[in-house]
């Protein structure tokens, strides 16, 4: 994910002035969200009138608020013939619109002593600010005009060309050929932060155009972390949306590969692709946190997995994880393996001892060692609020969210994703506390050793449910150089 | 990591805004209890407003060794910090910024070494007025770890053989100071009654520290009986018995003693004992003072000789009250957003500092534009609108900052221990600095201003120092205002 600290110098003083349509109470989300109890392990989540998904967390750490403007387009819907578009796109919605100056979205972050950044990735922009509390409001306004016809006209357009094309490149992790041979999507393939030169001769209609399609409230989410009560926090953006026509939400394609319900009958597929050691595999992980976590737990478990009675006997899996909030990877390389079988026999022999983990302990205790690993690892990560609001940017959506009866409150651990397995029933207090992710506790007695079997038990099964598909090579794409050998002369 | 220069102390808080309990046989006993404001008598905080952090009253308690330990507690927090506030005030007259550089080299050495062990724990090293901090920082779950690394850290990074290696690398790390940095030095140690070395060190000073002297520096800076540690933990002290335990009892300097029993008493310096009463100009004028090896300073390729030479000029301002602190950092905050000018807020005493590049064409005139500007300011009264962005802009910047920087109270506590006068008010000093400021008038700042900030009138107490002089700017400077070499 790209993140551009944006460093547009165009502060505008204007003070924040109120919707110049007035809100519309809406009675019926406000009862919903009123009776439900924001415990502080419970985040709301709920998918306002006109479209757009509000995420509240609550962290009162600090008198800062985190608000997070992400919308579910990228990189990856550039289209064909003018690569970088939805780059230089999210620069010309920091232009402003009638309400709002150029510039004045980073301004009011920046009056304020806060700090406003940019992320644009493949598959999810986001409009990430981190504001006094005290100027919330004054942000909140920003997100909720922000999308609403933005100015263009040619010199900001130019503008915007131009801050995108002085970003600097990344190098990917993976090869871009090689990610979209993972996730099957050819969107994928090209540089997003290359500008091409066609982009600077678009028309206005054509960008007016491409940004009324691309960037939409009612594919965007937008998340607040504050020191206040999640329903509060949710009372503070209602009505900054209200004035918006009553829409359905957009159907959003969860991130996943291509052709993801079935596993195919033969693989890996192979890809060529020039100055690949044939050694390696490459899975799409589903974008969303869940599972990202849990290809987390797998990377970490495949990296410390012993050696079974058949392999190699300097057979060793290198795992690494490629993170991205929509299109992550997971990338295993064989070391020692037969040269005449290749690396896949190695890689699936030590996978499918991970699915059935429930029979050799100690490879389950190590499962359950990597999930209370990554769980302590996420938590203390997203322990501040901007980091945390960029976290749940990612959340899954809910289906039954636009349902009139739905509870708006979720624990917050689910909507993050950590990596947990189910509770035992009956389980000591000790095993209990271990439940929230804290690493696996000495075992003392018989007993305890049951319960701590249980616990790793419980993990591999949480952990094949989770992500089924990684568990299998087939689903994996196999590298290979598709360089022509010099042959002997 | 924070990068370290030569330059230290009151210096090292001033260059970088100018160049760019419980079961530990914790002495509590010995301690007066202390009741903190809580700013009761003025109704509840709104935190959002006047924007501090949601904390409470730390548990105090003193560790074996004599250092005093203020311990925050934020429920369930995953992260752990650790801050270890070394002052460097106490002994100002024997301790040297070359000693404290070599100290704090060692210090870096040891903890690099053991905090590369435990899973995200780093350190940071910062200055503040009148002392040097280190803070660790991790997980929670770590805190026990960490604290012993602490610990094993302040009782063998004074090794002689270890202070010797600090040494070399930190006079293999050495740059001369620019222009502004050497005006920084001189503008302090003239207001504060210091002597140069003890601002910074010169590579001649780092060449010269022997065993003894190095010895001495660490004994001064590390005696626990002077220092203060502060934590931010997700848990109460008492959970951390043991490693408080180990940390009381290897940190020591074997002598024994309590030492001053609140923190404030601790870390505040002394005002110094004669203060400058004099003006730039009117009827005592104070000289320029110009700093010895200015002149020979080589001018480095491709610098302008504008870059090279600066006047800095400055005074202490009594900041004994809420109201005195806030206006003195209001006031700075205007005048910042015309002049180079920084503050330093150590309690009851505050150091102003104004940076003025001068050029070889005509020196004098910079300076005098930059103080005409002062007076301007001063002469009239500020619009409301533009006094509340200020403190806006201060306030939430401290607070995002904190944020970003991993939301460490420790900190943030430190901080409000320069902006209180006693113990009782750190608590809440950081809201009531809020508060006072965003409640300031025009009429109050024009009138701080006009006492405070002009520096040919109002309250006397101005003095001028010079850095990077060209002997054509010495003459030309020299027809205008009694030069003195420092």
């Amino acid at each position: 994910m790209l993140r551009v600290l944006l460093t547009l110098g165009i502060a505008s003083l204007l003070r924040p002035i109120p919707p110049a349509n007035p809100p519309v109470h809406d009675e019926r989300l406000v009862e919903t969200v009123a009776d439900a109890d924001a415990a502080p392990t419970e985040v709301i989540d709920v998918v306002l009138p006109c479209g757009l998904r509000v995420i509240t967390a609550r962290d009162a750490s600090l008198p800062v608020a985190a608000v997070v403007l992400a919308i579910e387009v990228g990189t990856r819907d550039d289209p064909d013939k003018l690569p970088g578009l939805v780059h230089v796109l999210a620069y010309q919605l920091q232009q402003g619109n009638r309400e709002l100056g150029p510039g004045e979205a980073i301004a009011t972050a920046h009056d304020g002593g806060g700090l406003a950044a940019m992320a644009v990735g493949p598959g999810q922009v986001r409009f990430e600010s981190l504001v006094p509390s005290s100027r919330l409001d004054a942000q909140l306004r920003v997100e909720a005009l922000r999308l609403r016809a933005p100015n263009v006209n040619r010199s900001l357009w130019l503008k915007s060309v131009s801050y995108a094309r002085s970003d600097e490149r990344e190098r990917p992790l993976v090869a871009r050929e090689l990610i979209a041979a993972a996730w099957q999507d050819p969107g994928l393939g090209h540089d997003g932060r290359a500008v091409d030169k066609a982009l600077g001769d678009l028309l206005d209609q054509s960008v007016e155009a491409q940004l009324a399609k691309l960037f939409d409230y009612r594919a965007a989410t937008l998340v607040v972390v504050g020191p206040e009560d999640p329903r509060e926090l949710l009372d503070r953006v209602t009505p900054l949306f209200a004035d918006l026509p009553a829409r359905p939400r957009k159907t959003l394609a969860p991130a996943l590969p291509a052709g993801s319900a079935t596993i195919p009958a033969s693989g890996p597929a192979t890809v060529e692709f020039a100055k690949q050691r044939g050694d390696s595999l490459i899975w799409a992980v589903p974008g969303e946190p869940r599972a990202r976590a849990w290809a987390q737990v797998l990377c970490g478990t495949l990296n410390r997995q012993l050696a079974g009675p058949g392999d190699p006997a300097k057979a060793r899996l290198r795992c690494t994880y490629a993170d991205d909030p929509r299109r992550p990877l997971l990338v295993v390389r064989a070391l020692g393996f037969d040269p005449a079988q290749g690396p896949e026999p190695l890689i699936a022999s030590r996978l499918e001892r991970i699915t059935k983990a429930d029979r050799e302990p100690e490879l389950a205790a190590l499962i359950e060692n990597q999930r209370a690993r990554i769980f302590a690892d996420l938590e203390f990560d997203l322990r501040s609020p901007l980091e945390l609001a960029s976290y749940l940017s990612g959340a899954s959506e809910r289906r039954d969210a636009m349902q009139p009866d739905v509870r708006p409150t979720r624990p917050r651990n689910e909507v993050l994703g950590l990596p947990m397995r189910e509770q035992v029933p009956g389980l000591s207090a000790t095993h209990s506390h271990d439940l929230t992710g804290s690493m696996t506790p000495e075992v003392h007695s018989e007993a305890a050793m049951a319960e701590a079997g249980e616990l790793a038990r419980l993990a591999v099964v949480a952990l094949v449910e989770a992500v089924p598909r990684l568990l299998d090579t087939r689903a994996a794409v196999l590298p290979i150089d598709g360089e022509p050998k010099a042959g002997p002369s | 990591m924070i990068r370290r220069s030569a330059i230290l102390l009151w210096l090292a808080a001033i260059t970088p805004f100018l160049v760019g309990g419980g079961g530990c046989r914790c002495k509590e006993e010995t301690l007066a209890p202390i009741v903190f404001d809580d700013d009761s008598e003025s109704g509840s905080l709104d935190l959002a407003r006047v924007l501090a952090p949601a904390w409470q009253a730390p548990a105090i308690s003193q560790l074996d060794n004599g250092a005093l330990m203020h311990w925050l507690v934020e429920p369930g927090d995953p992260a752990f910090h650790l801050r270890v506030l070394l002052p460097t005030s106490v002994h100002a007259d024997k301790l040297g910024a070359a000693g404290t550089s070599a100290v704090l080299e060692a210090l870096e050495l040891r903890l690099a070494i053991r905090l590369r062990r435990i899973e995200d724990a780093h350190y940071d090293l910062h200055s503040r007025a009148g002392r040097v901090e280190f803070a660790v920082h991790g997980r929670d779950r770590d805190a026990a770890a960490l604290i012993t690394a602490v610990a094993d850290t302040l009782a063998d990074a004074g090794d002689p053989k270890l202070l010797a290696v600090a040494q070399g690398k930190v006079v293999a790390k050495h740059r001369e100071a620019d222009a502004s940095a050497m005006a920084a030095a001189g503008l302090v140690s003239v207001l504060l009654d210091y002597r140069l070395a003890h601002e910074y060190a010169s590579k001649s000073d780092l060449v010269e520290l022997n065993r003894p002297r190095l010895e001495r520096a660490w004994t001064l800076l590390s005696d626990p009986r002077h220092c203060m540690v502060v934590v931010h933990s997700g848990r109460p002290a008492e959970q951390l018995t043991d490693a408080l335990g180990v940390l009381g009892s290897r940190w020591k300097i074997g002598v024994l003693g309590s030492g001053k029993p609140t923190a404030t008493l601790r870390l505040h310096a002394d005002p110094p004992k004669q203060r400058a009463n004099t003006w730039l100009f009117g009827p005592t004028p104070a000289p320029l003072q110009v700093l010895p090896d200015s002149t020979d300073l080589p001018l480095r390729p491709g610098a302008s000789s504008r870059g090279r030479a600066v006047i800095m000029f400055g005074r202490l301002i009594p900041t004994e009250s809420v109201e005195a602190r806030a206006l003195a950092r209001i006031s700075q905050r205007l005048l910042q957003e015309e002049l180079d000018a920084r503050l330093i807020v150590a309690g009851p005493i505050s150091l102003l500092a104004v940076r003025v590049h001068v050029s070889e064409g005509d020196p004098w005139s910079e300076v005098l534009a930059a103080i005409e500007r002062m007076q301007a300011m001063a002469g009239k009264p500020q619009l409301e609108p533009r006094i509340r962005q200020a403190a806006d802009l201060w306030l939430g910047a401290r607070m995002v900052d904190a944020s970003v920087g991993g939301e460490d109270w420790t900190a943030l506590w430190s901080e409000s221990i320069d902006l209180a006068q006693e113990d009782r008010e750190i608590f809440a000093a950081l809201a009531r600095e809020a508060r006072t400021m965003l409640e300031l008038d025009p009429e109050q700042i024009q009138a701080f201003q006009t006492k405070w900030l002009d520096p040919s009138a109002g309250e006397p107490g101005w003095v001028w120092v010079a850095s990077g002089l060209t002997s054509t700017m010495r003459a030309k400077l020299a027809a205008k205002v009694e030069l003195l070499d420092m």
